[in-house]
């Protein structure tokens, strides 16, 4: 193959753009997954970057400077720009640099060592390291408390840690898969392969719907070992269990969900959320009760779900188990804080991602149209956004009166669907269900009428349901196939992409998405940012014009 | 009674400093000479008037060789004016003669009364006169250039686009991108785009700066401005400037034209004290070299240009990807006018072997606000890939553009009538052929009319009897051209030759193209006859004509002195010859200038003579030896001569008389008459223009917002400078101010208008 035949281009920022319908395609793909990370994936082309953390990972899968280089020349369509070449070096020969070991004689202590005398005085010199670091005659010695912040601290000087200190393995637990209930899919093996091979902690990143619970399962199942799973609320904590207990040995009573306003029990498998994890409080060594509490429990692994929303209270509490084993799950690999670093240097880095493209096409998960629905502000409500202030604005936007028009004539549309209605502020929620004659869960609703609600939604008795943003994240409602959003937390991407994940279980005739946006209004720019990360992603979103009605359709 | 002779009893302000007295009473002989006057009547009003004939002029340019209608042409490409060293320089270059040939045809042009021979500070000179001088340009100008394009030209090679200016132009549209008072590009603002676009600043700023060049973006009001026609012109493979783009917009034309005119454009500005035309020229053809955006193909010797005229767009999809999350990547060797209309619709991103580029709301407004059609990107967005435009693209572009506000201002003329009479106006405007001119009523007698037909419609409206009032700026015309008054003026600096391929006499142009093959051989044999015998005016012919200009006024001190000057001359001319005969080339045709100009020579006229011994007999510059004889004059190493001369200098009558003929006081403009300004216009090499075209031009490079030449008189001589053309105010009845903002001045010049001399397109 010539070089102008070849699939890849190699730009000056380390980004990679891959042409999907090149012949060279799954050839250069596969090289790149392995040195390099996934950016964006729309449908035609995608963006790969030679990132410090997928080239530090190449590396630490054994792959030498020689392989990286020869595998991007082979499948680069022009010469590889120099800077580029020299940067990639550079990186790989970083790594190494920097290894943990255990002390040989104090289980309290761990080694650094550190290759290269430069970088050694460098970390000398370093305030924040010089703090936590004691010299020793290869490098430093420091406390094994100070794993996660020496690592952290470290990786923004730009040096990977090598971590071959021995992580706990915490008590055993006798669990298998129950195979005859289910089949793990092929991805979702390779995705539990390279978790356990990159040595215990890191990210998997699937689309929702794609079935990272029973990724997580198979990992658990693996290991063997007691588990600690931290999800972002109850309703979760509830799914996870049934999950549990639905597809693998454990029983009810081996799989205990530690949560406020119930019993807190511990069990070999224990469920909690994040908010009882940073609830401040108790005497202990972090000063978070629940924190310490769990923290003395011999876990050998931690599964953080939906890691992506990992609080920033929770970095410093991860920072303090980095001797134990960490899965991150997510569908969306952004933040809009910008901290996606901090979290995934503390859990580890990216071990496998699908884009969500290649499994709608495979049938894995449901094939959804996405519609952008532009209704005009109602009359009175167009001088209520003209003289709002800026802060004001979005909210007024959301709230337009005319959205509840266009809600139920998209109902309308999709009588017999299951539609769920997911939106941000409460009034125009319950508005929206009164019109719809449908029920409402907000963050106000009791749990236990939750669980009867989605259940009864599960079941068919409820084909429309109202939820606010506790909706958002971690629900399993697998028979909703269409979903309505009202109105959205500004810009933010994830919560776009989470919510198009609530109707993305696999099923016929797939599903269709609506967001309704004010015309003219700071919404729209909003609603631009929030599709961002589907949209690279591949999806499309279409436009529809409402007044009283559709008016033209597709454009 | 005072003596005075024709040419010199009011003397042409612009032979100041070129021409000594004496040197004028020569001109004036050998113009009489030549245009068949007599040099002792009054005026020889008839000398110019026959100078001023076309057929006339035409019969000498018929008489003079070819080499001499070659220098000419030279001389009509420098302006009027040219140094002879740098005739002789691109006289061996253009046509291959040299040395005494070229000193013979200057003298034939000399004596053809066609130029003059004059001296530049040291230098010698050849120089047109004023009363034939647009004659002899519409008919030399271009003689030298090969005379029809040929049936190749056109087909060459095309130079590609630059494809990364180009894209770096369109940033200046959606980003602010600021410019430095000169015009130049705001280096600490590109470092910000640099890093937003992750891509080198000094790239970046050269990418602006020949963005810049190209036409593509303009400095304006500190900052970048798209020129969209500019921009897509250059992305069409046309990257020349709007001059060249001009120039060549008719047709393939001969490199060295382009050369020439960017020569003689470089000349302009500096007068005739600034770079010669030689070092122009080289310049000149740097440019023409590095020249982006034309086609070259060369035949018969000669390099031609033109214009690529490529399509709007290709024609067949270029490489690329566009994505539902509205990322337009181009490339690899993106095609630069889909750079140049993506650009304009999207932000610049990224630029690298794939430009990237992303739709926005804001971007894609303000393509619509700078005139652009959403139709216009999606046909450039279709040709992106392989997979055509994706349906949400699609639409959010149309929603984007339908719902971009926009508002355009442009200037307009609010005219009040009696609501009555609003039909009346109506109809006098109409029965002109003006009712288009009248873009609107406000009510019942107020019209806005169009402000490039405000002057039509006044004047359609003062013949239906309207009395038309009102503080719109002055855009009066003057019907009549004052021009020059071609009595007063006998050396011309002239407008630069014209943009455009020049139309030379066919049939001189023959003749030059027929001697350049065959070397120039009958011009070898014609101009040893008319060269004029007995060589330039002799030291007697000098003292002559300076005894002629001694007044009867003067007191006869001061004659004494003139006399005694003019003794000493006689008796020491062979010292002072055999000290000239020494010299070699230029220096010594200087030196024996000086030696036979008493005026000049004064000083070692009075020096003691074992110290103008001295002097003589040194080897230094003629220059440097007359200034050491003027140091030692007033050391006092003084002749018993010299002391009676330089005693007499006090004297008022002698002081005054000397100064009358070494300095000539320039008249100042009289009344608030305009026209009258007009009579400066040949000052220090400006070109001249009458007074309406000054203003219409300044209206309609306000209106057009083009780049104007400008030139305009301050304290010490005159200046030119490219402007824009901001603001007109008015002050006082017919004097305004002029607001520019020069490309390469400082910010928002303000010129009165009375200053100004000439605006050129």
């Amino acid at each position: 193959m010539g070089d102008e035949d070849r699939a890849a281009i190699v730009q000056g920022d380390r980004s990679v753009l891959l042409e999907v319908d090149h012949p060279g395609y799954e050839v250069a793909r596969r090289h790149l997954g392995r040195f390099a990370e996934l950016e964006k994936s729309p449908e035609h082309v995608h963006t790969y970057r030679l990132s410090d953390l997928a080239l530090w990972n190449a590396a630490a899968a054994g792959m030498t400077e020689a392989e990286v280089v020869d595998a991007l020349a082979s499948i680069s369509r022009f010469e590889l720009p120099s800077h580029v070449l020299h940067e990639v070096r550079d990186r790989l020969a970083r790594f190494g640099v920097c290894a943990l070991h255990d002390h040989p004689s104090d289980e309290r202590q761990l080694r650094l060592s550190v290759a290269d005398r430069r970088v050694r005085d460098r970390f000398a010199r370093d305030k924040k390291l010089s703090s936590l670091l004691r010299p020793c005659p290869d490098g430093f010695l420091l406390d094994a408390a100070a794993r996660g912040p020496v690592k952290q601290a470290i990786l923004k000087l730009g040096w990977p840690v090598d971590d071959r200190a021995g992580l706990r393995d915490g008590a055993p637990m006798d669990v298998e898969l129950r195979r005859d209930v289910f089949t793990p899919y092929d991805y979702q093996d390779a995705a539990a392969r390279a978790f356990l091979d990159s040595g215990g902690h890191g990210a998997i990143v699937l689309p929702c719907g794609a079935g990272k619970t029973v990724l997580a399962m198979m990992v658990v199942a693996a290991l063997k070992t007691r588990t600690l799973i931290l999800t972002s609320g109850r309703e979760a904590c509830a799914q996870w269990r049934r999950e549990l207990v639905a597809k693998t040995t454990l029983t009810e009573d081996d799989v205990a969900i530690y949560g406020a306003g119930q019993k807190k029990d511990v069990g070999p498998v224990t469920v909690s959320t994040y908010a009882m994890m940073a609830r401040k409080g108790g005497g202990g060594p972090t000063g978070h009760v629940n924190f310490d509490r769990l923290s003395q429990e011999p876990w050998g692994l931690l599964v953080y779900d939906e890691v992506h929303l990992l609080p920033a209270r929770m970095f410093r509490l991860t920072a303090e188990v980095q001797a134990r084993r960490r899965l991150g799950l997510t569908a969306t690999l952004v933040r809009e804080d910008g901290r996606a670093g901090d979290v995934f240097a503390l859990i580890g880095p990216k071990r496998y991602e699908v884009p969500w493209r290649e499994l709608e096409a495979s049938g894995h998960i449901a094939a959804a149209t996405c519609f952008e629905v532009r209704v005009d502000l109602s009359d009175g409500v167009e001088d209520a956004y003209a003289s709002a202030t800026l802060r004001e604005q979005p909210r007024v936007a959301a709230e337009n009166p005319a959205k509840l028009r266009a809600l139920r004539g998209i109902v309308e549309r999709h009588e017999g669907d299951r539609v769920l209605v997911i939106g941000t502020y409460l009034e125009s929620l319950r508005a929206a269900a009164r019109l719809l004659r449908a029920p409402a869960i907000t963050g106000e609703t009791p749990h236990d009428k939750r669980e009867e609600l989605l259940s009864a939604f599960r079941a068919g008795a409820i084909r429309t349901l109202v939820m606010s943003r506790v909706g958002n994240f971690a629900i399993d409602i697998p028979e909703a196939n269409v979903l309505v959003q009202l109105s959205g937390s500004m810009g933010s991407r994830q919560e776009e992409a989470q919510r198009l994940g609530r109707v993305l279980r696999p099923k016929p005739g797939g599903a269709t998405f609506y967001t309704l946006v004010s015309r003219d209004t700071v919404e729209q720019e909003h609603a631009l940012h929030r599709q961002l990360f589907l949209t690279e992603q591949g999806y499309r979103y279409y436009l529809e014009d409402w007044t009283d009605g559709p008016q033209d359709g597709l454009h | 009674m005072a003596r005075k002779t024709a040419s010199t009893d009011k003397l042409p302000r612009s032979l100041q400093g070129a021409l000594l007295p004496e040197q004028i009473e020569g001109l004036a002989r050998v113009l009489a000479e030549a245009w068949g006057g007599k040099p002792t009547n009054k005026r020889s009003a008839n000398v110019p008037a026959r100078m001023r004939d076309a057929a006339a002029v035409r019969q000498r340019l018929d008489e003079v060789s070819a080499l001499g209608l070659a220098m000419l042409e030279v001389l009509v490409e420098a302006g009027g004016l040219c140094r002879a060293v740098a005739m002789q320089e691109i006289l061996e270059e253009r046509v291959g003669v040299s040395g005494d040939m070229l000193e013979r045809a200057a003298s034939e042009v000399a004596m053809a009364g066609l130029a003059a021979q004059v001296r530049m500070g040291s230098l010698q000179a050849l120089a047109l006169l004023t009363p034939n001088a647009a004659i002899v340009a519409d008919a030399v100008l271009g003689v030298t250039l090969p005379s029809e394009p040929p049936a190749s030209a056109g087909t060459g090679v095309t130079a590609t686009a630059d494809v990364e200016a180009i894209a770096a132009a369109t940033m200046a549209l959606h980003h602010e991108v600021k410019a430095t008072k000169d015009g130049w590009v705001h280096r600490t603002s590109v470092k910000k785009h640099a890093r937003r676009l992750e891509m080198d600043a000094g790239r970046l700023e050269e990418r602006l700066e020949a963005a810049s060049r190209g036409g593509a973006i303009v400095a304006r009001d500190g900052r970048f401005d798209v020129d969209v026609d500019g921009l897509l012109a250059v992305a069409r493979g046309d990257g020349a400037s709007p001059r060249t783009r001009a120039l060549l917009a008719d047709g393939p034309v001969c490199a060295e034209l382009l050369v020439r005119q960017l020569a003689r454009s470089k000349l302009s500005g500096a007068g005739h004290y600034g770079p010669d035309l030689a070092e122009a020229r080289d310049i000149a053809q740097q440019i023409v070299d590095d020249l982006r955006g034309v086609v070259r193909s060369e035949s018969g010797g000669a390099t031609w240009l033109s214009i690529p005229h490529l399509a709007e767009l290709p024609t067949e999809p270029v490489e690329g990807f566009l994505t539902p999350s509205l990322e337009v990547m181009v490339g690899p060797d993106p095609d630069a006018r889909v750079v140049a209309r993506v650009g304009l619709g999207a932000e610049l991103v990224r630029v690298d072997r794939v430009i990237t580029f992303r739709l926005r709301p804001k971007t894609v407004a303000n393509m619509v606000a700078c005139g652009q059609d959403v139709g216009d990107l999606l046909e450039a967005l279709e040709l992106v890939g392989k997979h055509g435009v994706p349906d949400n693209v699609r639409a959010q572009i149309l929603d984007w553009g339908g719902s971009a506000k926009v508002a355009r201002a442009r200037p307009a003329v609010l005219l009040r009538v009696r609501e009555s009479q609003h039909d009346a106006a109506r109809r006098a405007l109409d029965d002109q052929g003006l009712g288009d001119a009248v873009l609107g009523a406000l009510r019942p007698g107020e019209l806005i009319l169009g402000y490039d037909a405000y002057l039509d419609a006044r004047a359609a409206l003062a013949g239906a009897g309207f009395d038309v009032s009102g503080d719109v700026p002055p855009l009066a015309r003057d019907e009549d051209d004052a021009g020059i008054d071609m009595t007063e003026v006998m050396l011309a600096r002239i407008t630069p030759p014209p943009l455009g391929v020049p139309r030379p006499d066919p049939a001189l142009r023959d003749r030059v193209q027929r001697a350049v093959e065959d070397g120039f051989a009958e011009s070898r044999r014609t101009l040893g006859r008319l060269v004029p015998k007995g060589g330039p005016r002799s030291a007697a012919e000098m003292r002559e004509a300076m005894r002629a200009r001694i007044d009867e006024s003067l007191s006869a001190t001061s004659k004494r002195a003139i006399a005694q000057v003019l003794d000493v001359h006689a008796k020491l001319e062979a010292q002072l010859e055999a000290w000239a005969a020494g010299y070699d080339g230029e220096a010594r045709a200087y030196a024996t200038t000086v030696v036979r100009t008493p005026l000049l020579c004064m000083p070692l006229l009075c020096l003691a003579p074992k110290h103008r011994q001295r002097l003589l007999t040194s080897t230094g510059h003629p220059d440097d030896v007359l200034e050491e004889a003027a140091r030692l004059t007033q050391r006092g190493r003084l002749s018993p001569e010299g002391r009676r001369i330089v005693a007499a200098i006090p004297n008022a009558g002698f002081r005054d008389w000397l100064q009358s003929v070494s300095s000539i006081g320039l008249a100042q403009p009289g009344g608030d008459d305009l026209d009258d300004l007009d009579d400066l216009n040949d000052l220090d090499g400006a070109p001249s223009q009458p007074i309406s075209d000054r203003i219409a031009g300044l209206h309609r490079a306000m209106e057009t917002r083009e780049i104007v030449d400008v030139w305009w008189r301050t304290p010490t001589g005159t200046s030119h400078a490219q402007v824009w053309v901001e603001r007109l105010s008015q002050r006082g009845r017919r004097s305004v101010v002029l607001c520019t903002e020069a490309t390469e001045q400082e910010l928002g010049r303000a010129i009165p208008l009375e200053d100004i001399l000439a605006v050129i397109p």
